[in-house]
């Protein structure tokens, strides 16, 4: 029987695929080249693109997306239509002058009640990717919410789905949603997830990101950093994504931009 | 509100009036002060293992350790934490580990296990491991319940295994099970990057 890691030791399907010698090689740390989810001062971050994309390039990543809040989350700042181009063309500059980094021009894009997002869509098709999240409404029903994520999913702008449960964990449980469907849906339009993975969100689950391995839908894990200091926070994610039994090639930020440009062109 | 009771409280805060009156910030404090269960995050976790495994080190003179259970397993939220230990005086380990941050209360004890209640309002447990029985000890204490089954449906009962040495590295064919060779050799800080397979441990396999 081959090493099982120990977190798989849960009882799943690893001691069979150990007997059969087809455990997964899981990710690990070394294999994260950027990151896909970071604010900064634009919206509520506590430090500038530059200093971001410079922090990242330290720990060796080869990209950052700087995806900063959409308008209508005003109580973090949510950036402005003008304010948006204004970044975009800011980051095309900062990009002519940075070398050994790349800064992708993202948005943590608002899934609004209805299930559309927070920008026109002639402004989300100038960003390199989305990240959509729901930060409003989470008293919707299962079904209401199931539904508006699945609406904003039909959006060929629509990219990553960020904490898809919204859960804080030992404060607050998530929002329920039909968390079989979401996955379908995904993997129907091209969709990814996120493993936030901020230690009290760990957002999706262990059990659910599972789920999304199993059906063959990539992941991002993300840090959702507000500052320089919170990238550390990925080894939470890494974790959470071995529990899952992810490997590097269905993990987002372990493959180079030239590889994950095409997967978010819809 | 109008609330009188613990019961009461929790009536109104599941009925969703707490929030209403008060706002979610101060229903999400409500609900985990209502909280029964004991536990404390990963994250939260990981600077307490550093700690106790320095303690465990430094001040109890153990002469290695390794975070077990469900830490080990990186589970996100963590009700008690788990320490494999060798050690030749047991029972000074624990009466030593009762100092542990002014006072650990001791919860229970036998000859090769101890419990703690940390202040958090976690558990600690630690776990002693014959040298010969290290990464069988690790296994038994790392893997879930169900895991544990599982693996015990196809190698037969662990605890049959304990003292037979190399012979149970044959009979758990877990391929790369390895034995430090000594202890020793798996200095304080070396030990601790386990986590995703960098520390002197990796080849343990356990």
């Amino acid at each position: 029987m081959a090493y099982i890691e120990p977190e798989l030791r849960e009882g799943n399907d690893e001691i069979a695929r150990a007997r059969e010698g087809m455990l997964p090689r899981l990710v690990g740390i070394a294999d994260i080249r950027g990151e896909l989810h970071a604010h900064s001062t634009s919206s509520d971050g506590a430090d500038a693109i530059e200093q971001m994309a410079l922090a990242a390039q330290k720990r060796g990543y080869e990209y950052i997306g700087i995806s900063d809040h959409s308008q209508s989350l005003k109580i973090a700042k949510g950036v402005s239509i003008e304010d948006l181009r204004t970044q975009i063309e800011y980051i095309d500059k900062l990009n002519q002058e940075l070398a050994g980094v790349r800064v992708l021009k993202s948005s943590e894009v608002d899934i609004l009640a209805d299930g559309t997002l927070d920008y026109p869509d002639d402004l989300l098709r100038e960003l390199d990717y989305t990240v959509c999240s729901i930060h409003s409404r989470f008293g919707l029903n299962r079904n209401q919410q199931t539904e508006r994520i699945l609406r904003a999913m039909d959006n060929r702008y629509f990219n990553i789905l960020g904490h898809a449960t919204g859960r804080l964990l030992l404060k607050r449980p998530g929002y329920e949603i039909d968390m079989d469907r979401v996955i379908a849906h995904a993997k129907a339009t091209g969709c990814f997830f996120e493993i936030n993975s901020s230690p009290d969100r760990l957002d999706l689950s262990a059990e659910h990101a599972r789920l999304a391995n199993e059906a063959g839908v990539k992941i991002a894990i993300s840090t959702d950093a507000h500052s320089t200091r919170e990238f550390g926070t990925v080894k939470y994610g890494v974790d959470q994504a071995r529990r899952a039994a992810f490997e590097p090639p269905s993990v987002l930020n372990c493959l180079p931009w030239a590889s994950l440009q095409p997967l978010f062109r819809r | 509100l109008k609330i009188a009771s613990i019961d009461e409280l929790r009536e109104k805060l599941e009925s969703g009036e707490i929030e209403s009156a008060l706002g979610q910030r101060l229903a999400q404090h409500v609900r985990q002060g209502l909280s029964e269960a004991h536990a404390i995050l990963l994250y939260h976790a990981d600077d307490l293992r550093d700690a106790i495994e320095a303690f465990l080190l430094d001040k109890c003179g153990v002469s290695a350790v390794q975070v077990a259970g469900a830490c080990r397993r990186r589970v996100e939220v963590v009700e008690e934490i788990d320490f494999v230990i060798q050690t030749d005086d047991f029972p000074t380990v624990v009466k030593k580990m009762e100092r542990y941050g002014g006072r650990t209360p001791l919860l229970k004890s036998t000859k090769d296990l101890a419990q703690f209640a940390l202040s958090t309002g976690i558990e600690l447990r630690l776990h002693r491991a014959e040298p010969v029985d290290w990464g069988l000890c690790l296994i038994a204490k790392t893997g879930s319940q169900v895991h544990l089954e599982k693996l015990e449906a196809f190698t037969g009962k662990l605890t049959a295994a304990r003292g037979k040495g190399p012979f149970q590295r044959k009979r758990l064919s877990m391929g790369r099970f390895r034995w430090p060779t000594s202890s020793r050799s798996c200095a304080k800080g070396t030990m601790r990057s386990h986590v995703h397979g960098k520390g002197c441990f990796r080849g343990l396999s356990a």
